[in-house]
C-alpha cells in the first residue's frame, strides 16, 4: 500500500472543516442560540401570499427579526403571524461607542413597544418590490388605524409573546375598494339588459324583414321619382328668365289694360263703370302679387325636393335609422 | 477408499454458444500432482477456472472434497474456495500491498488470527518459497520468478487441500522454471495437498507430475489420462506422443496440417 | 461466404437496433446487479466495521480530496466569476445589480458547485476507479480475491465508497465558497459593489438549506461517480484496450447519471422541501 501523505490529507479536512463551519456560521444558522431574542404576533385578515417563515421583519426600514411561524385561527379565519426579534439591533441610547451599547432586555423591549403603540406603530404587510417577496413593516402609519377585532387581539403581553396591532397592508385596501366598486358593478342586471336588447333586435329585424317596408320605400321612390320628373318639367317651363318674361308681358297687358280702363273710367266715370274697373284692378293686383308667390312656391317646391331627395339618400344608406331615428352623421 | 479431491463429471462448458470442453470426466485423488496439457486455446484454462468456481459451466459437476462448487453459491461457495488455493498466471498479487500485506491478507480476512501470529505465519510461507526478507517489497519490485513464489506462498496461506497453478512456468528462464518445479514437488511434501498445474512446459510435466490429462481443441475432450512418461511412449492417440516429444517423435506419422489443427 | 453474410446482416439497421437494444439490456442488468451487490458489501461492512480496509480508504480521501482540492477550487472560483460576469452583463441592463449576490450564491450553492465538483471527481476519481478495477481484472487479480473467498465489490468498491462520500461534500462546501468568491469580485470589480454588501446580500439569499441541498447532492454524486467507476471497471474486458474503454465509458457515464441524479435532485428539492 501506498503510504498515504497524512500531513496532506489532515491538511485538507481542516480546511473544509473550517470553510464548513465558517459557512455555517455565517449564515446564521446558530444565531438563535447566541443571540437575545424577542417573541412577538400579530394578527392579520388578509392573504398572507409572498410571507414565508423567514421573511424580514423590519422596524421604521431596518432589519429586526425574521418571521418564525405562520398559522390560521380557524374561527375568525384570521392568519397570525409569529415574529422573532433580534434584541441586539435596540439601542438605548447613542453611548460613547455604539458597539459596546449592550442591547435591551425583553421586559424594555416591550415596555417601549407599548408606548409606541400609544402613539399608533402598527404592523403592516409590505412588497419587497417587485419580486413578489414581503416582509412584515412596523411603522406608524399615516391615517390608519390599528385594528383590534377581539380582545384576544388587544395588543400586549400574554404567555411570554407579545402582540402588536395590525392595518391592512395597501394591497389589501386596495383589493378592498376593488372589491366594492366589483361588488357596485355586480348588482347590475346584466342579463335582463341583454334579454331586452336581444328582443328589440329581434323586433326590430322583423320590420325590416317586413314586406310591406319595402312596398313603402318602393312607393316612396317612385312618388319621389314623378316629383323630381315634374321639377325637371317645371324647371325647364319656368326658368326665372322665361317667367320673368312672361309676368313682364303679363305686366305689359295688365297697364295696357290699365290705360284702357283709365280712358274707360274716364269715359265712364258718372255711370257704374267704376265698380267694374274696380274689380277688375283688383283681379289685376291679384295678378301682380301672385306671379311673386307662384315663384316662391315654386323655389319651395324646389327646395323642398332636394330636401327630400337627401332624406331618402340618407335612407337608403342607414336603413335603421328609420327606426332609430336620425344618428350621428356619417362622414 | 478415500474420497477423491477432485471429481469433475460430465462436464460440459463454454463462453456464449462456443462449446470448449465436452462431456469430460476425470477424478483426482489425494495428494496427486495432475498436469493438465494441451495446446493453446484447447479448454486448459476454462477447465482451471470451472473447477475453481470462476465460470458456471453448461452442464456437469465439479466437486471439490465432495462438495459441488457448481451449485452452491454465496457464502457456502466461499467456503469451498477457502479451502484451495490459486497461484494465477501472472502471480495476481494485489500490487497495492506489499508481498508480506498479500500473503496475510486471507489470513486477516477469513481467520481470527492475532497480528502477530499471522505475521510469524507470513514468514513461514514465504521460508517454504525461499522468499525471507522480502516481506516489505511490493510485487513491483520483485522479480517475474519471485512473483511467482509469492503467488504459491500467497496460496498457501490459509493451508489449502487443494493447489491449483495456472502456467507457473510461462515466461520463466529454464533455471528459474526448474526452481519452481521443485518447490511444487517441495509444497506437496510439506502439505500434502493435491496440486492442479496447468502447463504445457514439458519439462515440468515429466519432472511433477504424477499424471497428465491432455485436452484437445478439436474433440474438445480428453485425449489422454495416465502418468506422463507412459504417454510419451505408449499412447494410442499420435498426437499425443508428438506433443510429449516435443514434436520430434519419429513414430508419429502427422501431417504438418495436423500438427496446426491441434495446436489451433 | 460467411463473411458476406455478417456484412448484410450488419447493414440491416434493424438488427443494430436489436443489437445495441441488447447490449443495453444487459448493461442495465448488470448495472442493477452490480449496486446490490455494492449495498450488500455496505451493510456488511456496516455489520463488521473492523474488517473495512481503513488504510485504502485514507489513500483514497487523500487521492480524492487533498490532491484534487487545488483543481477543483480553481474551476469552481472560475466558474463563479465566469456566471457573475454573464449575470452582471445582463442584469446591469435592467438595473437588477442588487440581485448578482443572489443569483450567483443561488446558482453556485444549490447547483453549480455541487456538479462542478462531481464532475472534476468524475474526470480524476471515477475514471481512476475504473482503470483501477479494470487493470486488476486483466492481471487476474479480481480473479484472485474470487477464489480467495473475498468479495471484491466489498474489498474494492466500500474504501472507495467511504472516501468518496466523506471527501467529495468536503470539496463542494470549499468549491461553493470558492464559487461564491469569484462572483464576489466579479460584482466588486465590474459593477463596483462593496464586498461587506455582496456579503449581507449572498448570506441573505443563500438559506442554510440551500448549503445542506449542496452537500446532500454532493453525497449522492460521489456514490453515483464511486459505483459507475467500479461498475465500468469491473465490466472490463481482458486487455489493455478494455481498460482503456471502461475508463473512458465511467467517465461519460457517471456524468450522463450525475446530470440524471440532479434533474431530479432539482424537483425534488423544490417540490418537496422548498416547495
Amino acid at each position: 500500500m501506498q503510504d498515504t501523505n497524512k500531513f496532506k490529507l489532515g491538511l485538507f479536512v481542516t480546511i473544509s472543516l473550517f470553510v464548513f463551519i465558517a459557512a455555517v456560521l455565517s449564515m446564521g444558522v446558530f444565531d438563535s442560540l447566541f443571540k437575545s431574542r424577542a417573541h412577538m404576533a400579530t394578527f392579520v385578515e388578509e392573504s398572507v401570499q409572498g410571507l414565508n417563515s423567514g421573511s424580514a421583519v423590519k422596524f421604521r426600514g431596518v432589519p429586526i427579526g425574521s418571521i418564525s411561524d405562520i398559522t390560521i385561527i380557524m374561527e375568525s379565519r384570521t392568519v397570525r403571524i409569529d415574529m422573532e426579534i433580534d434584541l441586539s439591533k435596540f439601542k438605548t441610547t447613542l453611548g460613547k461607542n455604539i458597539f459596546t451599547t449592550p442591547s435591551i432586555p425583553a421586559p424594555e423591549f416591550y415596555k417601549y413597544l407599548h408606548s409606541e403603540i400609544d402613539k399608533g406603530l402598527c404592523c403592516r404587510i409590505e412588497p419587497d418590490g417587485i419580486t413578489g417577496i414581503k416582509y412584515i413593516e412596523m411603522d406608524f402609519f399615516k391615517d390608519v388605524d390599528a385594528r383590534h377585532a377581539g380582545p384576544e387581539f388587544q395588543p400586549g403581553l400574554r404567555n411570554g409573546i407579545f402582540f402588536m396591532p395590525s392595518t391592512p397592508s395597501l394591497m389589501s385596501s386596495l383589493r378592498f375598494n376593488m372589491t366594492e366598486i366589483l361588488a357596485n358593478i355586480a348588482t347590475i342586471d346584466f342579463r335582463k339588459i341583454s334579454e331586452e336588447t336581444i328582443s328589440l333586435l329581434e323586433r326590430a329585424n322583423k320590420t325590416l324583414n317586413d314586406p310591406r317596408l319595402d312596398n313603402l320605400l318602393n312607393d316612396a321612390e317612385t312618388i319621389l321619382k314623378k316629383a323630381s320628373e315634374t321639377v325637371e318639367t317645371l324647371n325647364g317651363t319656368l326658368t326665372p328668365e322665361k317667367l320673368d318674361l312672361t309676368l313682364a308681358e303679363l305686366d305689359k297687358t295688365i297697364r295696357s289694360i290699365r290705360l284702357l280702363s283709365d280712358g274707360l273710367e274716364k269715359t265712364l266715370a258718372t255711370s257704374k263703370i267704376p265698380q267694374t274697373t274696380a274689380s277688375i284692378r283688383e283681379l289685376s293686383d291679384s295678378f301682380s302679387t301672385g306671379d311673386s308667390s307662384i315663384k316662391m312656391t315654386i323655389l319651395k317646391l324646389n327646395e323642398a325636393l332636394d330636401a327630400m331627395t337627401d332624406l331618402i339618400q340618407y335612407i337608403n344608406d342607414n336603413p335603421s335609422s328609420v327606426l332609430h331615428g336620425k344618428g350621428r352623421a356619417k362622414q | 477408499m478415500t474420497q477423491n479431491a477432485i471429481s469433475v463429471k460430465n462436464l460440459t462448458a463454454g463462453y456464449g454458444r462456443r462449446i470448449v470442453l465436452e462431456n469430460i470426466s476425470f477424478d483426482v485423488p489425494p495428494g496427486q500432482i495432475l498436469t493438465i496439457l494441451g495446446g493453446s486455446g484447447c479448454g486448459k484454462s476454462t477447465l482451471l477456472k470451472h473447477m475453481i468456481g470462476l465460470r458456471t459451466p453448461f452442464a456437469g459437476d465439479i466437486l471439490l472434497h465432495g462438495k459441488s462448487i457448481v451449485s452452491s453459491t454465496g457464502n457456502r461457495k466461499r467456503a469451498i474456495m477457502r479451502r484451495f488455493g490459486v497461484a494465477y498466471q501472472g502471480g495476481a498479487l494485489f500490487r497495492s500491498l506489499s508481498l508480506a500485506e498479500n500473503i496475510a491478507l486471507p489470513m486477516e480476512e477469513h481467520t481470527k488470527m492475532s497480528k502477530e501470529e499471522i505475521r510469524e505465519k507470513v514468514r513461514e510461507k514465504l521460508r517454504l518459497v525461499n522468499l525471507d526478507g522480502y516481506q516489505d517489497c511490493m510485487p513491483s519490485d520483485l522479480s517475474g520468478g519471485m512473483v511467482k513464489r509469492a503467488a504459491f506462498a500467497r496460496s498457501l496461506a490459509l493451508d489449502p487441500d487443494i493447489l491449483f497453478f495456472d502456467e507457473p512456468s510461462a515466461g520463466l528462464d529454464p533455471l528459474s522454471s526448474a526452481s519452481l518445479d521443485r518447490l511444487i514437488l517441495d509444497i506437496r511434501e510439506k502439505t500434502a495437498a493435491t496440486i492442479v498445474v496447468v502447463t504445457h512446459e514439458l519439462e515440468s510435466i515429466f519432472t511433477i507430475a504424477d499424471r497428465a490429462v491432455m485436452l484437445d481443441a478439436d474433440t474438445k475432450s480428453i485425449i489422454a489420462d495416465g502418468p506422463p512418461l507412459e504417454l510419451k511412449k505408449h499412447s494410442a492417440n499420435p498426437f499425443v506422443r508428438l506433443f510429449l516429444n516435443a514434436g520430434r517423435d519419429p513414430a508419429a506419422h502427422l501431417h504438418e496440417g495436423s500438427i496446426h489443427a491441434g495446436y489451433q | 461466404m460467411r463473411r458476406r453474410d455478417d456484412m448484410t446482416r450488419r447493414n440491416s439497421i434493424l438488427l443494430q437496433i436489436g443489437d445495441v437494444s441488447c447490449v443495453i439490456w444487459q448493461e442495465t442488468l448488470s448495472l442493477i446487479q452490480f449496486i446490490g451487490e455494492a449495498v450488500s458489501a455496505c451493510a456488511d461492512a456496516v455489520r463488521r466495521p473492523r474488517k473495512i480496509r481503513w488504510r485504502e480508504t485514507l489513500f483514497y480521501m487523500n487521492m480524492c480530496g487533498s490532491d484534487g482540492l487545488p483543481i477543483t477550487a480553481l474551476i469552481c472560483f472560475l466558474t463563479g466569476i465566469i456566471l457573475g460576469y454573464q449575470c452582471a452583463v445582463q442584469m446591469h441592463k435592467y438595473g437588477a445589480d442588487a440581485f448578482l449576490p443572489g443569483l450567483v450564491g443561488c446558482s453556485v450553492v444549490r447547483e453549480l458547485g455541487p456538479m462542478m465538483v462531481a464532475i472534476v471527481a468524475t474526470g480524476r476519481a471515477g475514471s481512476a476507479f475504473a482503470a483501477e478495477i479494470g487493470t486488476m481484472k486483466v492481471s487476474e487479480e479480481i480473479d484472485a480475491m474470487r477464489t480467495m473467498g473475498f468479495l471484491p465489490e466489498r474489498f474494492l468498491v466500500i474504501p472507495k465508497l467511504i472516501a468518496m462520500t466523506l471527501t467529495i461534500p468536503m470539496l463542494t462546501v470549499i468549491g461553493d465558497v470558492m464559487g461564491i468568491l469569484g462572483g464576489m469580485i466579479v460584482g466588486h470589480t465590474s459593477l463596483g459593489m462593496p464586498v461587506q454588501t455582496y456579503y449581507q446580500q449572498t448570506v441573505e439569499w443563500v438559506a442554510p438549506e440551500y448549503f445542506f441541498e449542496s452537500i446532500f447532492k454532493s453525497v449522492v454524486f460521489a456514490v453515483v461517480i464511486t459505483l459507475t467507476g467500479c461498475w465500468r471497471g469491473f465490466r472490463a474486458g481482458n486487455d489493455a484496450i478494455a481498460v482503456g474503454k471502461a475508463t473512458t465509458s465511467a467517465v461519460v457515464i457517471s456524468i450522463l447519471f450525475i446530470i440524471l441524479c440532479d434533474t431530479f435532485l432539482a424537483h425534488v428539492f423544490n417540490t418537496i422541501f422548498f416547495g
